[in-house]
């Protein structure tokens, strides 16, 4: 079956979504050049959507950064031209430190909190769609009904919604970093006060 | 294979698909599925995947975010986001809090307009909301709490009228943010902590974020205690406790019901009744003092009393009678003897 299980989505949802912030931050810094960021995430959760069972899987955080590395010597493996660089590179990624400061890492509340603020945050059409659907459970039809729009633009502003959400569980990496640095700094100053 | 050689395609200078591109088609994808897919198009959809093997990373990861913004749902801010998504005004639980709604937009105008003014923010049985402040700070009111604001230019005055509230404080040195319970004071500069204010008169101080000081304004000087995060202490008409520190597992438990959680770690089933009683209009009674007596654990949605009870009454054997408000759980035979 093509299509991700809920069971597997809610897993992935759980255990991976909250991780890609800071795998991607680590990404950025480490991936060796001629590689994408956006591919080997992409790669990576095909790999975990492909797996038999997810049950067996104590750590999913080593887990992740297993198949990424693991993802990255393939690459660098079927690459037809290896550049010493690459293979530089890449190795220097197996070696660096993947371990996150505390103050990077996101509480479970704090994650709904900015799993919140993004969806309070979406344009207005796409909000009340999306607001309707999971909030309400209404199903897309339904919604259509309500508002008395097509079928097709509730769909469209549903995946709108959907994107925008994505995007900003993504991006809120690099904000995240520039909060923990402006942590560690003011931390600095307090101590040398 | 289609597979093998888009991965290596990329190196030789093949433009492949950017990866934005395949989740905005992931992204459609997951809500076609959400609204059923007929025929042709779970075809397509399968060939759509076999195209590009980041095609089914994307959709899976497109999946997770769907699935997982249910999670938003605890939050009971939810009427809010509906009202405003419709354009219309907030939605409040009684028509007094509308009222009181009312008086905020004005007091707050005022407030924008004057540089400080007083403010009650409130909320009902069962309610939980977050409220922004003038200056970025945020309170978060528990259920049946009362918080009145006043802002001045030296000092962001919070007093904590009853109930428990959580408190993000935006920085700013030259104007401390102090919140008053009875005669308990509790000062930060830039910091998150919680309040609480219990029924015998104690104000416990729960700091999740930065440092606060802690101290009680009597008519003899007393001392200031330094809460740094993680830590908790009890402040009594007698005494202020010292510092203490809690696991991570109880710092997680005191901030859940910010999310409309409730969480049971060991606390007995008469507590635990109590809690939920502090968020519902039904009651849960525990007849038997022994039963009451039970340590219980688990998370449970605080607007859901009946799920709880129906789960003590499994865990612990007893079984539940209902009289009209209340919530009976009784010892069943395995309790009894």
């Amino acid at each position: 079956m093509p299509v991700v299980s809920t069971e597997r989505a809610r897993w992935l949802a759980t255990h991976i979504l909250p991780l890609e912030p800071q795998l991607r931050g680590w990404l950025r810094r480490v991936i060796p050049s001629g590689l994408e960021v956006d591919d080997l995430i992409q790669e990576a959760y095909a790999k975990l959507a492909n797996l038999a069972t997810v049950t067996t899987i104590t750590q999913p955080k080593a887990y992740v950064y297993q198949i990424v590395k693991r993802l990255i010597s393939e690459h660098i493996r079927r690459a037809n031209v290896v550049s010493i660089e690459a293979v530089a590179e890449a190795a220097e990624c197996f070696h660096s430190e993947e371990g996150i400061t505390p103050e990077r890492i996101l509480s479970g509340r704090q994650e709904l909190e900015r799993l919140y603020a993004v969806i309070a945050g979406l344009p207005g059409p796409c909000r009340s769609v999306f607001v309707m659907r999971k909030f309400d459970d209404k199903p897309q039809k339904v919604i259509a009904a309500e508002l008395r729009i097509s079928e097709n633009s509730v769909e469209k502003r549903m995946s709108r919604a959907l994107r925008i959400i994505m995007e900003q569980l993504q991006t809120s990496a690099r904000e995240m970093e520039n909060g923990a640095k402006l942590f560690r700094v003011e931390r600095k100053a307090r101590r040398e006060a | 294979m289609a597979r093998n050689s888009s991965a290596s395609s990329a190196r030789l200078g093949v433009r492949r698909e950017p990866a934005q591109a395949i989740d905005v088609t992931a992204a459609a994808w997951v809500v076609r599925i959400d609204r059923g897919l007929d025929e042709s198009e779970q075809s397509s959809l399968e060939e759509w995947l076999a195209g590009d093997a980041r095609r089914t990373g994307a959709l899976a990861r497109a999946q997770a975010a769907w699935v997982g913004a249910d999670r938003a749902q605890v939050y009971r801010a939810a009427g809010e986001l509906r009202e405003s998504a419709a354009g219309k005004a907030w939605r409040f639980a009684t028509p007094w809090a509308s009222a009181a709604a009312v008086l905020i937009g004005l007091t707050m105008a005022y407030q924008a307009w004057q540089g400080y003014a007083r403010t009650h923010l409130a909320t009902a049985i069962g309610e939980i909301r977050q409220m922004p402040l003038a200056d970025g700070s945020r309170v978060t009111l528990d259920t049946l709490s009362r918080v009145s604001v006043s802002y001045e230019p030296t000092t962001r005055l919070v007093r904590l009228e009853s109930g428990e509230a959580l408190f993000n404080v935006a920085k700013d040195p030259g104007r401390p943010f102090v919140v008053q319970a009875g005669d308990t004071r509790v000062r930060a500069v830039g910091t998150a902590f919680i309040v609480r204010r219990h029924a015998d008169g104690a104000v416990e101080v729960t700091v999740t974020q930065g440092t606060v000081d802690v101290w009680r304004e009597t008519s003899v000087p007393a001392a200031v205690v330094r809460l740094a995060a993680g830590n908790r202490m009890l402040a009594t008409p007698q005494s202020i406790s010292q510092p203490q520190p809690l696991s991570h597992a109880e710092l997680d438990g005191a901030v859940a019901w910010e999310t409309g959680i409730i969480d049971l770690n060991g606390r007995t089933l008469g507590d635990a009744a109590a809690e939920f009683n502090r968020y519902n209009h039904e009651a849960v009674v525990i007849s038997d003092p022994q039963l009451a007596a039970q340590k219980v654990v688990g998370r449970f949605e605080a607007g859901n009393p009946t799920a709880f009870v129906a789960a003590a009454a499994a865990m612990l054997g007893g079984h539940v009678r209902t009289d009209g408000e209340r919530l009976i759980l009784e010892p069943g035979v395995s309790i009894q003897k």
